[in-house]
């Protein structure tokens, strides 16, 4: 992939008997939301994880716009563990302060992006508050804050989006959305995969440590030799297994989704389907990023 | 202007510094105002504890003599020998596993470490917010005595005392400091409370009993507790060659845990 920015190289890493990373090989690219997506367990937190040196990798590399990362390099990073990590007993502003002067910038530097960051986020109110007095949500909003106080090049959040209330998704998606406008790379995994399909334009699934796809959303989804035909109808239904070229993946009262390949007749189709019945609404769409999903974690 | 770690892990227990410090003055208050009832009868004490079986007597002072007809005699068995070792090594051995291991275990030591601060610089920072906080301690302990010893009447040896507490302190941050490095290198909070524990009973009770039982007699040496009191600072003061042990083992085991630290998954 042309212009990456965080590249994985055959990155492996066990545990014992268990293979967290196995030959992890993908890339995220700047200015560009990357879907990180995997069942529970498949590798992604170890995969993040060693983009920040908590973990070290048996094998493979982890490369920023094509060198290793050092730590003068991950003072341009940012990031949002899965187990929120802040001091719940730290004032909002204080830790912030705190964490963001680690990264070796002046105090003004920081204190400035601190507050234009809490206020962007609804929070200047709350910023003299204790961390474990703010709800959830919140909380969720400063951990945000933390990763991005100090305007990285590369984001890196796992799960974001988990325990937020629907306002706060939309909220923290339109801010990522904009963070990578400005040309920040953002990679973030989710389980929630309609979501990654609304925002991510690039997507990696892992499974069991290894990457079983990666690449542009659209693009993975046109490689498909399938596609889906979706017919709401009035009438009598067809006999399904009749049509040459479909195959049913459900039906119910007046509507069907069948699987054809991408060279069926469309035509055709709407002739078989219209012997029996009256066709009110037809759509032919690539797979969804939930079929890809299944398919390739089946696979 | 980089922030320090060790201000901020000192800013974090200054309450608890304060009330361990006052505990702390408290406790001498105690051991001052029952001391004329015991100036009396001092010998009638060294007596009754001379009596007691050598082994009892051995663990009751530490290995030390009995002298309750002065001050530093008195203070040396009542608060030296048992109770003193055990606030201190209680408050390092739990501020050096909750170091290292505490923020792995509460799981805000990926923040710490991915703001760029090196592993190296995290334990020595930590080990620098222990040295403060072992000193807070010791430095109250000392205050207490001298001005509470002045108000209550008792002639405190201040300048052995102090020598006592410094000695105090070195083996509380030698505590402390085996528990950030059991810490550092395995990341288990319970691990580094328990083992520095045992360690601390063990090595008190060589040290003990290595003055009535020959064979540990050169074990006893190697006992923290020997630098510790071995010489029998409230009368002697200050000892260097003691002193200079209890450093070299405080620095080898921060630059161990600086190196198992650096070589191992962090939060896993």
């Amino acid at each position: 992939m042309s212009g990456a920015a965080l590249e994985f190289a055959g990155a492996t890493k066990r545990y014992g008997s268990v293979a967290a990373l196995d030959t992890c090989t993908f890339t995220a690219r700047p200015g560009r939301l990357t879907g990180f997506l995997g069942p529970n367990g498949a590798g992604k937190t170890t995969a993040m994880r060693a983009v920040f040196g908590l973990v070290e990798l048996d094998a493979g590399t982890v490369a920023w716009q094509g060198r290793p990362i050092t730590p003068a390099v991950r003072t341009r990073f940012g990031y949002m563990p899965e187990e929120r990590g802040l001091y719940p007993r730290m004032r909002v502003r204080e830790q912030l302060l705190y964490l963001g002067e680690l990264a070796n910038r002046s105090r003004s530097a920081v204190a400035a992006s601190v507050d234009t960051w809490l206020e962007r986020l609804g929070l200047t109110t709350r910023a003299t508050d204790r961390l474990d007095a703010l709800s959830h949500g919140n909380q969720q909003r400063v951990q945000l804050i933390a990763a991005l106080v100090n305007d990285p090049e590369l984001l890196v959040l796992d799960e974001p989006f988990s325990g937020l209330d629907p306002i706060a998704i939309a909220n923290m998606s339109e801010l990522l959305v904009e963070v990578a406008a400005a040309g920040t790379t953002v990679l973030f995994s989710s389980h929630q995969l309609d979501l990654v399909e609304d925002l991510c334009e690039d997507v990696v699934i892992i499974d069991h440590g290894h990457v079983v796809l990666a690449g542009d959303l659209e693009g993975l989804r046109a490689a498909v030799p399938h596609r889906f035909v979706d017919v709401d109808y009035h009438g009598a239904p067809p006999d399904w297994t009749s049509i040459v070229g479909a195959e049913l993946v459900e039906a119910d009262n007046g509507h069907a989704r069948l699987q054809v390949a991408h060279t069926v007749d469309l035509a055709d189709l709407t002739t078989a389907i219209e012997r029996t019945a009256t066709v009110e609404a037809f759509s032919y769409q690539p797979p969804t990023l939930s079929e890809l999903f299944r398919h390739a974690v089946a696979a | 202007m980089r922030p320090s770690v060790t201000l901020e892990a000192a800013h974090t227990q200054r309450r608890s510094l304060v009330v361990w410090s006052a505990a702390l003055a408290a406790l001498i208050a105690l051991y001052i105002a029952v001391w004329p009832s015991v100036e009396g009868s001092g010998s009638s004490f060294s007596k009754l504890i001379d009596d007691m079986p050598a082994a009892y007597k051995a663990l009751f002072t530490n290995g030390g003599g009995v002298d309750f007809s002065t001050p530093a005699g008195y203070l040396n068995v009542e608060l030296f020998s048992f109770m003193a070792p055990i606030v201190v090594l209680v408050y390092a051995i739990g501020t050096g596993a909750s170091a290292i291991a505490g923020e792995e275990d509460r799981r805000t030591i990926d923040l710490l470490l991915v703001n760029t601060v090196s592993r190296g610089r995290v334990v020595i920072e930590k080990m620098a917010a222990l040295i403060f906080g072992v000193a807070v301690l010791s430095s109250a302990m000392w205050l207490s005595l001298v001005i509470e010893g002045r108000v209550a009447g008792m002639d405190v040896p201040t300048a052995d005392a102090a020598a006592t507490v410094v000695h105090l302190g070195l083996l509380g941050i030698e505590f402390g400091a085996l528990a950030l490095f059991i810490g550092a290198a395995t990341g288990r909070v319970g691990m580094s409370r328990a083992v520095p524990a045992a360690i601390a009973a063990g090595t008190y009770v060589i040290n003990a009993l290595g003055t009535m039982v020959g064979w540990l007699e050169p074990i006893r040496r190697f006992s923290p507790f020997f630098q510790y009191n071995g010489h029998d600072p409230m009368h002697t003061g200050l000892a260097p060659t003691a002193v200079a042990v209890s450093i070299t083992s405080i620095v080898l085991l921060v630059a161990g845990a600086v190196w198992m630290f650096r070589r191992r998954d962090v939060g896993t």
